[in-house]
């Protein structure tokens, strides 16, 4: 083993080395590179190690090392003599490609590692870039080197696999795409990791079975032969990954029709009637076509006062929680994002640390941090962090301005003057929700802060200064989402009430919503009730009907499966992915039940008649139809793949076909004929 | 005598393509079977399931006794192949190579390493990539030979060299391996390589085994007669055991496998003006007996046919 580990690494480490030096220029470049040559002043293009270009280099590099470094183990290796040179080794099998397999995977750790190392300690050190570095942006860099792990297993698995090279051979590579989509569409970081892992896992042990029989999936042991069959189900899946998303770029988009309530700029509420998010048509509430010309489709949408959400619910939240989005790790926003900077060229940059809960302030040319904001207020930079509590919500009111909004009140924090303002409430909180509202006039843009509370909505102007007040007049309990507007002359303030978050998504649809004009006194000057807008369904996409139809049952059935379990342990999330499949998605559950269990059964029982026709043994017959049966059609192209298919030739008997590998004829039941005697034959002895 | 190799009704189909057919051959202890045939008859093939390095389509393997499927890195260990080609890790020195072959092995015998590499005028910091053929082979022979294998298989091992390393291989194969009870299967294209050295000799022919004897009973076994007739000597007869014929303009020349004295009625029958038994050497009667059957002309124009 330490003479093939040996070996290996001495054979090998050039590639190695060759690997390293062009993945770590290529990381430097994306580091330093600035799109258009411009300063990026709200980091569109992510922040550093979760940039953009820097993840690209990732993404691709670290599959395409690990390729690379498979292939170039194996395959000038694979010469008929040399292979077998290798393998008469007295030694087993396992242990030559344990030998390989741990020397080669080493190498692809310190060609990917080593590199992505020195790029983590470069954006780390201070004075380097004028950003924060926070640990867990190690994350999607770390999460792509697993998966190239995947990748070179890959390529250990398509090296050793006998097979045509757009055929076989191709799946455990299309298993590693497969892997690369779920990668970089998951959005927790260690679900990717896990994902990566098992396939790297599951790659290895196909690898290890090929090594042990080049030629038939039969004589490998059960676990390489389990894992073989499992790449090669991936792979179908992986080039159903990629015809997925041939089918979303260059098919035909489905169309989409739907019905929004929008308010104008005088807050009168309009119905706009959507075909593919273009306008076609405008009514109002009632569905009778307005008349005024510059509401016509093509214009309205200039005419509209978009509102903004500040509450989800007022008073009691009847046990809903607020939902927050998981967002994914490859995404900077995830740990850290800029805020607007309020100067130009830059002279600071705050930042906001979601996981730490507070703001840290850069200065952009010197590369430094130079103050923070936390619940002690604006620190210097070298005092501990005190990280804001979790129920104070933080977000930006204006460029300059933060509102740290929590159930007891609100304090705004003025960035540039380092100062926080206690926004005077006119009642005793709780305190359910902040937001901006603003027009652009001729002035320049109006501004309002409202605050939701339990008897009405605080306004306040840009400073602080209270200016009005909004009450209620509605059922809040039951229309407790709600929406913000101001018109340009600020003289007139747009509330919409809409059902509260926790009333469950049937119920909803019925409701109906309402609108009220009021001045900032909270007089009423316009009121308005908007009927329930009718649904449109929406039609599947073409991937969308393939994927839900070809869906495997074994697959679909598991996932509720383990969805139950999940809910009876006590997962939310879970449970409310099960009440979906059984509630609202019932209609797909049973689409996709009845359409994957039909299809899946016509492919099993032809299964079943081809593999008989091509002499499979009885036992096989049944195993591969039962696999197709659960799987579907990947199952199907697995089975056509993957299986140990006999070659037949005529019988000398009976001319019907039989397989090379029996001794007897299946329909006449003779054996084999004898070599014809030529009368050349020369022996001194008998034959065994 | 117990037999190191037994091969039962060994079949190797590669799709639809049958390469070696109901193959039967038994090589004991102590033996030096010579493995002949033409390129593409199935040699490589045979030693290659024999080896476990491929699967049988039907019949069986064995060496010592084990299945040649699942032979025990112990039995590998007593097994020394040569595989045709030579391989040898480019980036190694010569001496690298040998420290290499003998981590796997537990009975290494530096003393022949060094001998055979020495006959072969190497030295240890040679670079293996920068070989002659012919020294990459001496190279390989003493990574073969030094673990002192009970059993040696060799494909084709002079295969690509110039007749001065091919009579170097053989010399330095003769000299280590007549040791009593080591046993040696050799596979060649050219009986000459191995008429010096094999007890045995077992010939396919398009995947068939055709012969399986001594040498001198294969030498024995194929009578070559010239015919001289006074006009166009007639068409060939087809009589038994009958393996080319050669046709000039008044002579034929017939190759015989396992002449009787029926078979000189058979000649004489076609009242040749004289028939003489030649006598042939062993490449030729070896290359006669592989070489395309059925008869050959030179020179000769057939007037009626044109």
């Amino acid at each position: 083993m330490k003479a093939l580990v040996w070996k290996e690494l001495r054979e090998n480490v050039k590639w190695a080395f060759l690997a390293m030096v062009a993945f770590g220029i290529a990381m430097g470049y994306a580091l330093s590179h600035t799109q258009y040559g411009y300063p990026d002043y709200y980091y569109n293009d992510g922040i550093t190690l979760c940039k953009k270009s820097f993840l690209i280099v990732t993404t691709f590099g670290c599959p395409a090392i690990g390729l690379f470094l498979g292939l170039m183990q194996i395959l000038p290796e694979l010469k008929r003599d040399r292979w077998a040179a290798l393998l008469h080794r007295p030694v087993s099998r396992g242990l030559v490609f344990a030998g390989k397999a741990t020397s080669g995977f080493v190498l692809y750790v310190a060609a990917t590692a080593i590199p992505f190392g020195l790029a983590v300690w470069i954006v780390a050190t201070p004075g380097n870039f004028g950003v924060p570095f926070l640990p867990e942006m190690v994350k999607p860099g770390a999460a792509d080197i697993c998966m190239g792990a995947a990748y070179y297993f890959a390529a250990l698995t398509l090296s050793l696999q006998r097979g045509g090279w757009i055929g076989l051979r191709a799946f455990p590579l299309l298993a590693a795409v497969h892997t690369s989509y779920f990668v970089l569409a998951s959005d927790l970081f260690y679900v990717a990791v896990e994902a990566a892992a098992v396939m790297a896992l599951v790659l290895m042990l196909a690898a290890w079975g090929a090594i042990q029989n080049q030629d038939s999936l039969g004589a490998r042991p059960w676990l390489g032969r389990l894992a073989f069959l499992a790449v090669v189900f991936y792979g179908v899946c992986g080039l159903g990954n990629i015809a997925e998303s041939l089918l979303n770029t260059i098919g035909p988009s489905p169309r989409s029709d739907y019905t929004r309530y929008e308010l104008t700029k005088e807050g009168v509420p309009l119905r706009l009637n959507y075909v593919s998010n273009v306008v076609v048509s405008v009514t109002d509430p009632d569905g009778k076509p307005v008349s005024d010309p510059k509401y016509q489709p093509d214009r309205v949408r200039n005419q509209i006062d978009y509102l903004n959400r500040i509450s989800d619910f007022i008073g009691d939240s009847h046990g809903w929680k607020t939902w927050r989005r998981t967002r994914p790790y490859r995404e900077s926003r995830t740990y850290l994002w800029a805020n607007s900077p309020y100067q130009y060229p830059r002279m600071e940059q705050w930042f906001h640390l979601e996981k730490q809960r507070s703001l840290i302030c850069y200065l952009p040319n010197l590369k430094t941090a130079v103050a923070r904001l936390d619940q002690s207020g604006f620190q210097p930079v070298s005092s501990a962090p005190v990280p804001f509590p979790a129920d104070v919500e933080l977000s930006t009111v204006d460029q300059d301005c933060y509102s740290l909004c929590a159930p007891a009140g609100v304090r705004l924090a003025f960035l540039a003057r380092r100062e926080i303002r206690e926004l005077p409430l006119p009642a005793a909180g709780p305190v359910y929700g902040i937001a901006n509202a603003w027009e652009y006039s001729g002035q320049g843009t109006v501004r309002v802060l409202g605050v939701a509370l339990s008897a009405g909505v605080a306004l306040y102007d840009e400073k602080g200064v209270r200016i009005g007040m909004l009450p209620y007049h509605q059922d809040m309990d039951r229309w407790g989402t709600l929406s913000l507007g101001v018109d340009a002359s600020k003289e007139k303030f747009f509330l919409r009430y809409e059902p509260s978050a926790w009333i469950d998504e049937k119920t909803e649809k019925t409701m109906p919503s309402y609108v009220e004009v009021m001045d900032a006194s909270g007089r009423v000057l316009n009121s308005y009730s908007l009927p329930p807008l009718p649904e449109f369904p929406r039609p599947d996409s073409l991937d969308t009907f393939l994927t839900r139809r070809l869906q495997s049952p074994a697959i679909f059935l598991g996932n509720m499966l383990y969805q139950k379990i999940g809910a009876a342990l006590g997962s939310t999330r879970l449970k409310n992915a099960l009440g979906w499949q059984f509630g609202s998605g019932w209609h797909e559950t049973k689409e996709i039940s009845i359409w994957s269990g039909l299809l899946s059964l016509i492919l099993a029982a032809a299964t079943f008649f081809w593999a008989r026709r091509a002499q499979i043994s009885r036992r096989r017959i049944w195993t591969w139809t039962a696999f197709v049966l659960a799987f579907n059609l990947p199952g199907f192209i697995t089975f056509r793949l993957a299986a140990d298919w006999p070659s037949l030739v005529a019988c000398f008997g009976c001319g019907n076909h039989r397989t090379v590998n029996a001794e007897n004829c299946p329909s006449c039941k003779q054996g084999w004929p004898e070599p014809e005697p030529t009368g050349t034959e020369i022996f001194d002895r008998q034959p065994l | 005598m117990t037999p190191i190799i037994e091969i039962a009704h060994l079949t190797k189909f590669y799709g639809t393509r049958e390469i070696v057919r109901d193959l039967n051959l038994s090589v004991p202890s102590g033996c030096i079977y010579g493995f002949l045939g033409r390129n593409g008859m199935g040699k490589t093939t045979t030693i290659r399931v024999l080896l476990g390095l491929e699967d049988p389509t039907r019949g069986q393997t064995r060496i010592f006794g084990e299945d040649s499927r699942r032979l025990s890195p112990e039995a590998r260990a007593r097994i020394g192949y040569l595989p045709e080609g030579h391989h040898v890790y480019g980036w190694m020195t010569v001496k690298e190579c040998g420290s290499f072959q003998a981590s796997f092995f537990p009975r290494w015998n530096q003393d022949i390493f060094e001998s055979v590499i020495t006959h072969f005028r190497l030295t240890p910091k040679m670079k293996a990539g920068h070989l002659s053929r012919g020294q990459r082979a001496g190279l390989c022979l003493a990574m073969t030979l030094a673990p002192e294998p009970e059993l040696l298989v060799l494909d084709d091992p002079a295969l690509g060299l110039d007749p001065v390393a091919r009579r170097s291989l053989l010399q330095s194969m003769l000299y280590v391996t007549r040791q009593p009870n080591r046993t040696i299967l050799f596979s060649s294209h050219l009986l000459s390589d191995v008429e010096r050295v094999a007890d045995r000799i077992a010939v396919l022919d398009g995947g068939v085994m055709r012969a399986d004897c001594t040498v001198e009973h294969f030498r024995e076994r194929l009578r070559h007669y010239v015919l001289t007739f006074r006009d166009q000597p007639p068409p060939t007869p087809d009589m038994p055991g009958l393996l080319e014929s050669f046709r000039t303009d008044r002579e034929l020349a017939l190759t015989v496998a396992n002449p009787t004295s029926e078979t000189e009625d058979w000649l004489a029958a076609l009242q040749p003006e004289s028939m003489e038994p030649a006598e042939m050497t062993l490449e030729d009667a070896f290359i006669s007996y592989v070489g395309e059957r059925g008869e050959k002309t030179f020179f000769l124009r057939e007037p009626q046919r044109r």
